[in-house]
């Protein structure tokens, strides 16, 4: 492979099971010789390591990559300027203008727009890259810095670190964030292959075709997985039908499992922890659908 | 007038489950409510509340459009984007990469012969609904923008002219702990952390939580499928003393999962469930706090 295959996993909505679904997959993959890498893109709630088990911190690097705009109250004239040119609300008047830091993206436009030379820059820590070493491979993780913003960009970061480690059969997968924003677009970009996970409800069907959007737009290929399916069973038509007119194929369903749960309870990987259960054989059917997809599509030998 | 945020970190734990029911049960004490779906990544309430939103308002962004007539072709607002959104070939208009642009403005105000102009951009629309006597405004972001932000504050912004009319606000917030977070919370003055007893659970609640302490906000955490063997219970109740929240547990109820699949509010389905009674002592809490 002349690069390694990237296989992001992402929902919409949260809770749908992103995370179970990631981390079977980078076991399997493991355990059937690929050199799987995790990539835990969910920097505001980073759970990965979590659901492979136990997992050893190999390295940890700080990134201070976020631009911050402070005013200089000695130069501030209270004109206001600022506060109408700034797109993002980060800034508010409180009988002066005060940034917001946690809402301020850095862009520059309260500098440019300041005639009194009273805004300037500082560059704040984004938050962490962290390397964990796991039974099933290496995990690369970001910890953004709690209510920091910038976090497709240590999204982006964290994928070129997972890049620095692979060998020539290597895989990636990225557990995504939940909804449809800037770290999950910045997930999608440039991998080869979306997987969705679902639930049984309208909800997460709409907050869905919202990502499979994302995923059209970038040329990705999409399957999808849906979860806990049989607490709606009555939904089962519906979502094939709705996967029949985005055309996207659906790699299989997951039984509601108590054996999932139990197995983040005693800090295990569902294929350790419970390798017999329902959850377990339906994902193994799943990982092989994904595998057979990706060597139609060439993506495997 | 009382605003709530209603967040929590991890996704699926029951955000807007709660946000909805306790809104109606809020509405039923004989309060005017008005709920605020500010997920704008993924907004479900007007589902949850079997409505048909109407669409208010669409929220645009500064897009640019470069005047070719006017552009000297100098370059600084390509050396200056931030998001590298504009790219120039020599003596060439600059390009604009639609995808990376965030609407920051900045060429606009860099440009020394005044030659870019405002196109504007659809990124999101606000939408109005009303049900079981509550009012619904719901912001929702286009697929594939990047500006998610801009629509969480657009809605919220909307919102707030509404606020003098209602004597409680519930904002149900995204997942996380990002900006769509961080909006809603400086506006309000209680927050209510969601969260479920696993491990998951209590590493999002303690980044939640954290926020909500930073904001100087009084935080209720609802721990949601409270008897599911989690087995991170224990440590929920630790971090929610260590950051002086009190707790009200939501016990699992399969009731709560029907009607959250049959798109009827729980209260409303099945009022007697024991899922509805551990809301109605929120709600009685809320009352009594506010």
């Amino acid at each position: 492979m002349e690069r390694p295959l990237e296989i992001v996993v992402a929902s919409g909505k949260g809770g749908t099971g992103k995370t179970t679904v990631s981390a079977f997959l980078l076991s399997f993959f493991s355990l059937s010789n690929y050199d799987a890498i995790g990539v835990d893109a969910d920097v505001e709630a980073p759970d990965l390591i979590i659901a492979l088990g136990k997992y050893k911190e190999i390295g940890k690097e700080e990134v201070i990559d976020s631009p911050i705009a402070t005013i200089n109250y000695n130069r501030c004239v209270s004109c206001g300027e600022c506060l109408n040119a700034c797109q993002f609300g980060a800034i508010e008047w409180m009988s002066k203008p005060v940034i917001i830091s946690e809402l301020c993206e850095g862009c520059g436009v309260c500098e440019v727009v300041c005639r009194y030379g009273a805004v300037k820059y500082s560059y704040v820590k984004t938050g962490d890259i962290i390397i964990q070493d796991t039974k099933y491979g290496l995990v690369i993780m970001g910890q953004l810095e709690i209510g920091r913003k910038h976090s497709g960009k240590l999204v982006e970061m964290l994928k070129e670190r997972a890049r620095k480690y692979t060998k020539n059969n290597s895989i990636i997968i990225v557990d995504a964030a939940a909804g449809t924003g800037c770290p999950v677009i910045s997930s999608i970009v440039g991998s080869d292959y979306l997987i969705i996970v679902v639930e049984p409800t309208r909800q997460s069907i709409r907050t869905a075709s919202k990502v499979i959007e994302i995923g059209r737009h970038f040329k990705v290929k999409i399957g999808i997985v849906v979860n806990k399916w049989d607490l709606n069973p009555d939904f089962k038509a519906k979502i094939e039908a709705w996967a029949d007119e985005k055309k996207v194929e659906v790699l299989g369903y997951i039984p509601y499992d108590k054996s999932v749960i139990e197995a983040y309870v005693n800090m295990s990987n569902l294929l350790d922890f419970a390798p017999k259960s329902k959850a377990t054989e339906a994902l193994i059917n799943i990982y092989e659908n994904l595998v057979d997809v990706l060597r139609r599509e060439g993506y495997l030998k | 007038m009382n605003v709530i945020s209603v967040g929590g970190g991890k996704g699926g734990t029951g955000k807007s489950t709660i946000a909805v029911n306790v809104a109606i049960l809020l509405s039923k004490a004989g309060y005017r409510v008005l709920l605020v779906d500010a997920d704008v990544e993924s907004p479900i309430d007007h589902i949850m509340l079997g409505l048909e939103r109407k669409k208010q308002k669409s929220v645009t962004a500064f897009s640019p459009k470069i005047n070719a007539e006017k552009c000297i072709r100098c370059g600084v607002c390509i050396e200056k984007c931030p998001e590298h959104a504009l790219i120039g070939l020599t003596n060439r208009v600059p390009i604009l990469l639609k995808d990376l642009c965030e609407g920051c403005k900045l060429c606009f105000f860099v440009c020394p012969v005044g030659a870019i102009e405002d196109e504007g951009r659809n990124i999101g629309a606000i939408y109005e609904g009303e049900n079981y006597g509550i009012k619904l405004i719901q912001g929702e972001v286009f697929s594939g923008i990047k500006q998610h932000v801009n629509v969480s504050l657009a809605t919220i912004r909307y919102a707030e002219k509404f606020f003098e009319g209602y004597e409680f606000i519930v904002i149900d917030s995204p997942p996380g702990t990002g900006a769509g977070v961080w909006l809603p919370l400086i506006r309000s003055n209680i927050a209510i952390a969601v969260t479920e007893p696993t491990p998951l659970g209590a590493s999002d609640l303690k980044r939640y939580l954290y926020l909500t302490n930073k904001a100087k906000l009084r935080t209720i955490t609802v721990l949601n499928k409270a008897d599911i063997p989690g087995g991170a219970k224990k440590i929920i109740y630790k971090i929610a003393e260590e950051f002086n929240s009190s707790i009200i547990e939501v016990p699992y109820d399969p009731l709560l999962m029907n009607a959250y699949v049959n798109e009827k509010p729980a209260v409303i389905m099945y009022p007697d469930s024991e899922g509805v009674k551990a809301l109605m002592k929120l709600s009685e809490l809320l009352i009594n706090e506010l």
